[in-house]
């Protein structure tokens, strides 16, 4: 069992086409989601920044494959490992000083928008009842509070949202 | 010379390691799915996330709960800097 890689021998197992793939998608979410949520001029996702997080993420996931002898991994798993590299990399970064009434977190903001597209969108565009509006904000404060003030852990994520879809089944 | 009792430990010990050696002990693997997250999967899912950036449920992690506390009174330090 190998679990000692260098970026260099990393590249060369993923494939330059996987990791371009990956870079794509993320950075075209992450540009889709400044836009949306009207960052857009004061904010740009750093593509090195972006890049070396997309290492380390597969350096991560290289790590948990050989260990545990599997082939592939659950997008919760992948998600929980990128959200958690987002929050400690911050690849969106403020090009300057705004006085738009916006707050600073727009990598916790991105990164909870992540989690809760896996937890609750699973890939269908759902709208919240005005009934359970007040419930998910204070769903949404408790991630906020998590990506901002806590240590961000992977393991802890994935926990979270595997426990968010047994408590759809459930509900 | 080894006492009674350190014997016996080891005898226990030899008991255990034979068990594990034997395969009873079967090491936990975590669950995988059948299929990569890659390629056409992981294109059409990013899609959709995107798409789905346009919900109501994005719009509130996008806009609620803005903590604008320093930007209030660093507005004001430049108001008065100003005057």
């Amino acid at each position: 069992m190998n679990c000692e890689y260098s970026y260099e021998d990393m590249i060369e197992k993923i494939g330059e086409d996987r990791l371009h793939e990956k870079y794509t998608e993320v950075l075209a979410s992450a540009n889709h989601f400044i836009e949306e949520a009207g960052y857009q001029g004061n904010v740009e996702c750093n593509e090195r920044i972006l890049f070396s997080l997309i290492l380390d993420y597969y350096a991560d996931l290289f790590r948990l494959k050989d260990f545990h002898g599997i082939e592939w991994i659950r997008t919760e798993k992948s998600f929980a490992y990128l959200i958690a590299w987002i929050v400690r990399r911050k690849p969106l970064q403020f090009l300057h000083y705004t006085e738009d009434e916006k707050d600073i977190y727009v990598n916790e903001r991105f990164a909870t928008f992540l989690m809760l597209n896996e937890c609750l969108l699973c890939g269908e565009k759902r709208f919240v009842g005005s009934e359970n509006q007040s419930r998910l904000d204070e769903y949404i404060n408790l991630l906020f509070y998590y990506f901002k003030y806590r240590e961000c852990n992977p393991q802890v994520v994935e926990l979270a949202i595997e426990s968010f879809k047994m408590g759809t089944l459930v509900s | 010379m080894q006492s009674r009792k350190s014997q016996g430990r080891q005898s226990h010990f030899r008991e255990l390691l034979t068990e594990a050696m034997s395969g009873e002990y079967h090491m936990e693997k975590l669950p995988s799915p059948a299929y990569d997250f890659a390629e056409e999967r992981q294109a059409v899912y990013y899609s959709n996330m995107r798409y789905n950036m346009e919900s109501d449920m994005s719009v509130m992690v996008m806009n609620h709960h803005e903590q604008l506390d320093e930007l209030k009174l660093l507005k004001e330090w430049k108001r008065e800097a100003q005057e």
